[in-house]
């Protein structure tokens, strides 16, 4: 045997040994350096639809996430930054707690690349300038994103059952357009000895935020645009008159005829998803639903006497919430859920990438099941039902004016009180002033410059 | 031959060329007895390396399989099933405390609620600073943590309400009785511990007991080079007796011998951890069926409208009905809790193999070079 052939035969032989054990770790996942967590407030099957968005976010890059879902994802997430070790990706809904971890320098800004470099642009107008927002007030990365709009619902509207409304007779006329024409609608159905309104407030840890969308649905509509703005920067009263008057208009409708099933009690008690449970009980329960757009799943998973499950459009519809006197049309509440960043890495940017992208926007909204809907108007997704296209139409109107939930853009302590208060009005109307008084004081500490948990004090505009 | 051939020999004196030729000359005759000691010299003292690297391997591998499951996992896994059953105890006190019509139960169902409570944090707050399990094993018991921290304010507004005269701030009250209830038993805090503990602690405690480096397979990889050692060894006696006459080469009996001892003593080690973690295992086991609850019925509502209540809630399962759990004794609970835990913390031994092995291999290697050295000197007495 010749050494030199020999030497270089080994040499070969080793090279291939080599490239065959990288080979498949090379294919696996370039610039994968490491499994992601992503943290969020999705369980069950919210948890399971995003699932298959992050299944193919891993088939198409090789990086690995995982998903961990948290009733208290508040908390948690505080008490992860706190610790310095917080998750790759958050999943956060409120405004302003994406603001306040942007001015903490806990949010990361990060660009979207390639086909996803003019993802935002994509957005309606009014979702763009509500979009703009979302950054620090201090603003050292003003061409970078921190937060990109994973998905949206629609919170100004109304639910109910065709068929069962139908049995109202000469009392339903079609939807309500007005607030008096709703004011009617619920005195008739009290009148028939029936519950005009499913109330259902647990939400724990957070119960009681069902009222306050109905509060700020009401305030919205009820005093406009300018007022709804200054009520969230705190620059409007808890106590003033337009405030007020939002919480003693939505007692009077709620309490319309008879009180709900139940009553009060009863209220406090129902967790925010079981309310379809009694509009889809027969005898029917209660008539109308107030609810964001992501209650349709919980619909779509309630059972109906002869075993079906609800129908989007035969079993259950919607209308927009009515209008009041002056009030310029399609003016709407709105809540989304944002995708942050936390942690520098490629493979957490690939992420974000991937969630702008059409792929990603199309995969939950284009489950049957799902409720959830995508503010990029050229990923088109295919909402399988005309109620998920109605809703997606009052979502991406270019000429509506959004308002995001006031309470999502409040000082988490201020929205804590906000939920609290909801609970306390509802079991004893009578301390009304009494309530108001006291969120006003949670509101000027949570709004105090001084306060060193005031880490910067946004400012919110609908979007328009 | 001719004198004068033969004088060129013994006469005249070798020019470097000419003695550099006989060097050569004599390495080019390599004998098969010099190969033979060669050969046995490096066979041996490779085998030796190589027995004695795969035990440490072996070894240590199982010292630190048996030290995590041990010392971390199992610490983990009983200190998260003793805060999931002081909680669960915690919130049926708590809602007794609250509903009860004897004042002066609701005092000592108060006091146990607020001890239960202080020690499942406590558990929660050792389990993470065990650190037996993953990342996200991690994140469940910062959710249980985080979920724990709400649960405890919703009880004590709950507390404020309920001290109220006023009927309506007391139906507030028992809205936050019912939310905090709901938050620890249905996808909530237990939910959260559940999975730590019996997915993710549970399920690498039992990947660790069952670990291949403490089967009988995993003592093949150092055993069976030892096997082809001491076949060496044994060709090595024979080949030196007959080749240089002596009955026994006595350090490479040695050799033998010490590799005997090491091979015993590495299969009574690997046998006796094994051993070990088995019982850390059942007395996991044991300590977990300890902690499960048998659920028992409120006394009856009679006029107790907030017990019809809950009890109407449980049977339509729209709450977690924690209320329903009986109270054991939690003086026995959580001193067998104790006892399991310091048992399992003691279990990690590695009875000197960190020393032991690489001593054991450096006198192998001495050994066996200097049985085969002696001998190659006395070849080469006899080549010149």
């Amino acid at each position: 045997m010749i050494p030199g052939k020999s030497i270089a035969g080994r040499l070969v032989f080793a090279l291939l040994l080599v490239a065959c054990g990288l080979g498949p770790v090379a294919c696996a996942g370039v610039g994968c350096d490491r499994s992601l967590t992503v943290i969020g407030n999705w369980s069950d099957g919210e948890a399971a639809a995003f699932g298959q968005v992050l299944a193919a976010f891993e088939a198409q890059t090789g990086c690995v996430a995982n998903y961990h879902g948290s009733q208290s994802l508040d908390q948690e997430l505080r008490s992860d930054v706190q610790a310095s070790n917080p998750p790759d990706v958050a999943i956060v809904s409120r405004p302003s707690d994406v603001v306040y971890y942007a001015d903490s320098g806990a949010l990361q800004p990060f660009t979207l690349t390639g086909a996803q470099s003019d993802a935002i642009r994509r957005y309606p107008v009014p979702w763009q300038a509500l979009e703009s927002q979302l950054r620090p007030q201090h603003d050292a990365h003003p061409g970078a994103l921190y937060a990109i709009v994973f998905k949206a619902d629609l919170k100004s509207a109304v639910w109910y059952d065709p068929l069962v409304m139908a049995h109202l007779g000469a009392a339903w006329t079609g939807p309500p357009a007005t607030w008096a024409e709703l004011g009617a609608l619920s005195a008739a159905i009290g009148a028939t000895g029936g519950t005009p309104w499913c109330l259902g407030m647990e939400a724990t840890p957070n119960s009681g935020w069902p009222g306050t969308d109905w509060i700020e649905d009401i305030l919205l509509h009820q005093s406009g645009v300018s007022a709804y703005q200054d009520w969230v920067n705190g620059t409007l009263p808890w106590s003033s008159p337009a405030v007020r008057q939002a919480w003693t208009t939505w007692r009077s409708i709620i309490m319309a005829g008879q009180p709900t099933q139940g009553g009060v009690p009863a209220a406090l008690l129902t967790n925010v998803n079981d309310t379809g449970k009694s509009l889809f009980a027969r005898p029917v329960g209660c008539y109308l639903d107030h609810k964001a757009s992501f209650i349709m799943s919980d619909y779509r998973a309630d059972t109906l006497p002869d075993g079906r499950h609800p129908a989007p459009l035969a079993d259950y519809r919607f209308f927009p919430f009515p209008t009041f006197p002056g009030e310029p049309g399609n003016v709407s509440e709105v809540s989304a859920d944002f995708a942050t960043l936390f942690r520098q890495s490629s493979a957490a940017t690939k992420l974000l990438n991937f969630l702008a992208s059409d792929q990603a926007q199309g995969i939950w909204p284009g489950l049957p099941a799902g409720s959830a809907f995508s503010v990029d108007t050229t990923a088109g997704p295919h909402y399988s039902d005309p109620v998920k296209q109605q809703v997606a139409a009052r979502l991406t109107r270019p000429d509506a004016t959004l308002c995001f939930d006031g309470s999502d853009q409040m000082p988490i302590a201020l929205s804590t009180a906000f939920n609290e208060a909801v609970l306390r009005f509802l079991i004893d109307p009578n301390r009304l002033d009494e309530l108001l008084a006291q969120l006003d004081q949670v509101s000027r500490t949570a709004h105090d410059p001084n306060n060193p948990n005031n880490v910067g004090d946004p400012t919110f505009h609908c979007g328009h | 031959m001719s004198v004068g051939a033969l004088s060129w020999v013994r006469q005249a004196p070798l020019s470097s060329a000419d003695w550099w030729r006989r060097r050569v000359m004599l390495a080019g005759r390599i004998s098969t007895t010099r190969v033979v000691l060669a050969r046995l010299r490096w066979a041996m003292i490779g085998g030796a390396v190589l027995v004695v690297g795969l035990a440490a391997i072996v070894s240590g591998q199982a010292t630190s399989t048996v030290t995590a499951a041990s010392g971390r996992t199992a610490a983990t896994l009983m200190e998260v099933s003793a805060a999931r059953q002081d909680l669960t105890e915690a919130d049926a006190l708590m809602v007794r405390s609250l509903v009860a019509d004897s004042p002066a139960q609701a005092v000592d169902d108060d006091t146990a609620y607020r001890l239960q409570l202080a020690l499942a944090s406590a558990s929660l707050q050792q389990a993470g600073e065990s650190n037996g399990v993953g990342a996200e094993a991690s994140q469940d018991l910062q959710q249980a943590q985080a979920q724990l921290i709400v649960y405890s304010g919703l009880v004590e507004q709950a507390y404020i309400y309920f001290a109220s005269t006023d009927p309506d701030t007391q139906r507030l009250g028992f809205a936050d009785l019912v939310y905090a209830s709901k938050l620890m038993h249905s996808s909530g805090i237990l939910a959260a511990l559940d999975d730590l503990r019996d997915r993710q602690a549970q399920g690498q405690l039992d990947t660790q007991v069952s670990s291949g480096w403490l089967r009988p397979g995993a003592a093949l990889l150092w055993a069976l080079p030892a096997a082809a050692l001491l076949a060496v060894l044994g060709f090595a006696q024979v080949y030196l007796r007959r080749r240089f006459r002596r009955a026994v080469n006595w350090p490479l009996a040695a050799m033998t011998a010490l590799l005997v001892a090491l091979c015993g003593y590495l299969g009574v080690v690997t046998a006796i951890e094994g051993a070990r973690l088995s019982t850390v295992d059942d007395r996991v086991a044991a300590v977990r069926a300890d902690h499960a609850v048998t659920p028992q019925a409120l006394p009856p509502a009679g006029a107790n409208a907030d017990v019809a209540t809950l009890d109407a809630m449980c049977q339509q399962q729209t709450v977690g009905c924690g209320w329903s759990h009986a109270v054991t004794d939690l003086a026995t609970t959580n001193g067998d809790t104790a006892r399991a835990a310091a048992s399992a913390q003691a279990a990690p031994q590695d009875f000197g193999a960190v020393w032991a092995i690489p001593l054991a291999g450096a006198l192998l290697v001495l050994l066996g070079w200097w049985g085969i050295q002696l001998r190659i000197r006395e070849y080469r007495y006899e080549a010149t």
